[in-house]
């Protein structure tokens, strides 16, 4: 068993998961109430049906993984580098949208992604970054009617264009 | 005398001369709203943007209609199901391009393309490929439309006689086929399946109030928004995925589409692949089989069995383009009879679909039919008008759609996360709902990484709680027993299918290997 865990660990770790991810779930589905007196079937009921499955699922994956000697399955190594650049632009991204605003923060996650795929300009891509942020989140929040929020940039973008009661789209709007 | 009352009416539908009559007036009614200046103008973008999602990588009509939900709050339910409808029909076309020009198919369902479309592409034939694949998958489309249409009114017919057990039963087959019957492993099907009925049950229970799944944050009440799963799911996960295997800069050179011409013998092997084509696709699409890339498989593989030019194949034989382009498309017409007639999606593009319709408060089913003709018949019209914008766009454009794949790597993929942000941003400014934008993409990563097909985690998510609630109401007639659905027929039937679909492929493996 040992030898087949070294060879393709991937099965087995993936069957923990799944396991583990049911067991989560249906801890919390396993308290849930049964509901009120009208309701044949309580709030609960679906929700252990389907963990239950889903630590089924879990226990055959590890099964199989264990039993049936299969095939290490050809998986790229990981770009560490890369995943690395990706993971900070999106801790920035989370960290910053709610006081830099959307423009600023999502200028940052385009120059880190651009980055994690192997590009070298990080003026250029912030620039371009910052162009499409802007140019995208005025369409949402001017012609689709979605407010972005006033973030740092916002303000001094499209904010001051004031509201527009209906934006191009009025004609066809509800 | 219930189960031989839903067969009667079918049999009486499907009378060829009732049914012309039947589907006709409608679909001219359709045609009236479809072909207004303001719908004409709303196909014409969703064509273009979906041959532009469709010749891009990465990013698939699924993804791009979950970033177009919002539009569902400002703009009339017609001219939004009309931008969709060529969305979903223009990545059908667009996915061709990119398989036969750069060996990359835009969409799976184009993966097949990809074989004898590159082939001929390098044998300089690159023009004819792009012309048999445009025109087999409007000849298909075409004809899985007018099916779609002459099909929609007896299925409802069949569906009105559907209860609650009934329903439950035939979610679960969907569930199954989609899930189950046709991935490499039923188990991780099943698995992505459950997460996907569970991401759809977080939130406040609707008929007892009771919150699910919110772990104590107040955020998750009102549950998770479909747009923040699937832009997770295909957005965020697949840049994560493409950033940890290292794909850098484009993949190969593209190859020049040269003169837009057939040869007569190229003709003559084309045309009855499209044929052909169509009548595999549009049976397994309307079936809940779910997915195209089923029938352009099937689809190859007839061409080649039925082919004179058999040694062709691997070095450029037409008809391997021919015929799972007109599959392909097919199936996507294919497709749409069970979402319309039934309010079942068995694809992921389906599936956000009917959250588009219950973000409008309309439920597709049996009663969509009746209740909003106006909005089915001018969908189904504007596909026929999809689909002639699509082949008069499609090859006169095609220079423009090759040098979009032009765009380096770093700006499309960085473009792509600028465009999911924004999409799960501007749903409520909720940085709860970012965190859980990436979180999920994580959890699709991982899911790739592993091995997990991600279209069942949406058909689940929005097909679960339907199904749920189905059951409940199946319980309530049965006064809580269980045994009210064994006292059905056709449920018991849809059950017995569901299970042969399940153990099936599981039980011919193995009777073929001892």
């Amino acid at each position: 068993l040992n030898e087949r865990f070294r060879a393709n660990p991937d099965g087995l770790l993936a069957g923990i998961a799944v396991l583990a991810c049911a067991l989560l779930f249906g801890w919390h589905a396993w308290t849930l109430p049964s509901g009120p007196a009208w309701s044949t079937v309580g709030p609960g009921v679906a929700p252990r049906m389907v963990t239950a499955l889903l630590g089924a699922l879990g226990l055959v994956m590890m099964a199989q993984a264990l039993l049936r000697s299969q095939p290490a399955p050809s998986r790229d190594p990981l770009d560490r580098p890369a995943f690395g650049w990706l993971i900070a632009g999106i801790v920035l991204e989370v960290a910053l949208i709610g006081s830099a605003g959307f423009v600023l923060a999502s200028t940052i996650l385009f120059a880190c992604a651009a980055r994690a795929f192997g590009s070298r300009r990080p003026v250029r891509d912030a620039a371009i970054g910052l162009a499409l942020a802007a140019t995208a989140s005025a369409v949402f929040d001017r012609v689709l009617g979605y407010p972005i929020g006033d973030g740092l940039i916002e303000q001094f973008l499209f904010l001051p264009l004031g509201p527009l009661a209906a934006g191009p789209l009025g004609p066809l709007a509800r | 005398m219930e189960a031989l009352g839903p067969l009667a009416l079918f049999a009486e539908a499907l009378g060829p001369l009732a049914l012309f009559a039947e589907a006709l007036g409608p679909l001219a009614r359709g045609f009236a709203l479809a072909l207004t200046p303001e719908a004409l103008a709303w196909s014409l973008a969703g064509v273009t943007v979906g041959t532009l999602v469709g010749v891009l990588p990465g990013i698939g009509p699924a993804l791009t209609i979950a970033l177009l939900l919002p539009l569902t709050y400002q703009v009339d339910a017609a001219y939004a199901f009309t931008l969709f409808a060529g969305i979903y029909y223009g990545a059908m076309y667009g996915g061709s391009t990119t398989a036969i020009l750069l060996n990359a198919p835009g969409e799976t369902a184009s993966l097949v393309t990809a074989i004898e479309g590159h082939a001929m592409a390098r044998r300089g034939r690159a023009g004819a490929a792009l012309m048999t694949a445009a025109l087999g998958s409007f000849v298909a489309g075409t004809l899985g439309t007018i099916a779609l249409t002459f099909l929609a009114a007896p299925v409802v017919t069949l569906a009105l006689a559907f209860g609650p057990a009934e329903y439950f039963a035939l979610m679960v087959l969907a569930f199954v086929t989609v899930s189950a019957t046709l991935t490499a492993s039923a188990s991780k099907g099943l698995v992505s399946l459950a997460f996907g009925v569970l991401l759809g049950m977080v939130g406040i229970d609707l008929q007892t109030g009771q919150p699910r799944f919110t772990f104590g944050v107040p955020q998750l009440l009102g549950g998770i928004d479909v747009v923040i799963v699937a832009v997770g799911l295909f957005a965020v996960g697949e840049t994560f995925h493409l950033a940890a295997t290292g794909a850098r800069a484009s993949e190969g050179t593209v190859t020049a589409p040269g003169r837009l011409r057939m040869t007569a013998a190229e003709w003559q092997r084309s045309w009855k692949a499209w044929l052909r084509g169509a009548c595999i696709g549009f049976p397994l699409g309307a079936i809940p089989a779910g997915g195209s890339e089923l029938p352009t498989f099937l689809s190859y593989w007839t061409e080649r069995k039925l082919s004179r030019h058999r040694a062709e194949f691997g070095n450029g034989a037409i008809e391997g383009v021919a015929g799972p382009e007109a599959a392909n498309n097919a199936a996507t017409a294919g497709v749409l009879v069970p979402l319309l007639a039934l309010g079942l999606p068995t694809s992921a593009t389906a599936a956000i679909m009917l959250s588009a319709f219950q973000s409008y408060g309309i439920q597709p089913g049996p009663t969509l039919l009746a209740a909003q003709p106006g909005l089915v018949w001018g969908l189904i019209a504007s596909l026929y008008i999809a689909n002639v914008l699509l082949l008069a766009l499609n090859l006169p454009l095609v220079g423009l759609w090759v040098r979009l794949l032009a765009i380096p790597r770093p700006l499309l993929q960085a473009g792509i996360l600028t465009f999911a942000t924004l999409g799960t941003w501007g749903i409520g400014r909720s940085v709860v709902d970012l965190g859980l934008l990436f979180g999920i993409g994580f959890v699709g990563f991982l899911m790739r990484r592993f091995g997990f097909p991600l279209a069942p985690v949406i058909i689940g998510m929005i097909l679960g709680p339907l199904a749920e609630q189905e059951f409940r109401r199946a319980m309530t007639l049965g006064h809580g027993d269980l045994a009210f659905f064994l006292e059905r027929p056709l449920a018991l039937a849809l059950f017995a299918i569901a299970a042969v679909a399940l153990a099936g492929p599981a039980v011919w493996r193995t009777l073929r290997a001892g």
